[in-house]
């Protein structure tokens, strides 16, 4: 009979971490080219802007998530310019 | 009344023997009385340590164990004592490493909520000037009717999209 075994207490952290697709930063492709002169109708501005502003709101909800599951994955994204680097100013 | 004191006394003095006989025989019932119920008594204790120690997982009576192929007498009650000291150590440990591994994932919580929420704080700065931006550009856009260089840089901001110019 073997000898009594003394029993060590097994503390497993159990990491729930996603597949790393899913921890893949927002993709940022590059924008319109700025010298495009263009015209569009009203709506169809609106609705760009709709679009464009939810894609930055999605990706940047991403960059939150993926850098609460694993910290500092997804560096900032670039500063906005200044309003006044823009060389036109309105009106 | 004299005479039957004196009557009585000579009986006590003439039947010492029997006396004597009679008094050791009351001891030695009580005695044996006695003996029975702490035989009883150890029984039941016995009975009861059996059933402890079968419960703990170790035998309580003496046994002769293997330690490096090296029969080893333990007395009765030793390995089921030791047995019952590594449980209450093992629960010890246990309670002990589980409040250190809450704690980290408490510590942990916190600096990412902390982080996040400056983040959060950040991103809604952002939109906030971002948005404001690309309404400037777009009221400029409505009046004159053509999307130039400040539309699309304002619209490109607001998206999230990296600029050309770059």
């Amino acid at each position: 009979m073997p000898g009594p075994t003394r029993e060590v207490p097994v503390v497993v952290k159990v990491k729930d971490t996603p597949p790393a697709e899913l921890l893949r930063c927002p993709e940022a492709p590059e924008g319109f080219p700025l010298a495009e002169i263009g015209q569009l109708s009203t709506a169809t501005r609106a609705a760009a802007i709709r679009i464009g502003k939810a894609m930055g709101v999605n990706a940047g909800r991403l960059r939150r998530l993926v850098n609460w599951l694993q910290p500092d994955t997804c560096a900032a994204p670039r500063a906005a310019p200044a309003p006044a680097a823009t060389p036109k100013a309105p009106g | 009344m004299i005479a039957l004191g004196l009557k009585l006394w000579r009986a006590v003095v003439g039947g010492r023997e029997w006396l004597t006989l009679v008094v050791v025989a009351a001891i030695g019932a009580f005695l044996y009385v006695q003996l029975a119920e702490t035989r009883a008594d150890r029984d039941r204790l016995a009975a009861q340590a059996d059933l402890i120690c079968a419960t703990a997982g170790e035998p309580f009576a003496a046994s002769v164990v293997l330690v490096a192929d090296k029969p080893i007498a333990r007395e009765r009650g030793l390995r089921c004592r030791q047995r019952v000291t590594d449980l209450v150590a093992f629960r010890t440990d246990t309670e002990r490493a589980s409040a250190e591994v809450l704690a980290a994932a408490m510590r942990e919580r916190e600096g990412k909520a902390a982080v996040d929420a400056r983040a959060a704080r950040d991103a809604a700065q952002a939109l906030t000037s971002a948005t404001e931006r690309m309404e400037i550009a777009d009221a400029e856009a409505e009046r004159r009717n053509r999307l130039d260089r400040d539309w699309w840089t304002a619209f490109n901001d607001l998206a999230g999209l990296r600029s050309p110019d770059r």
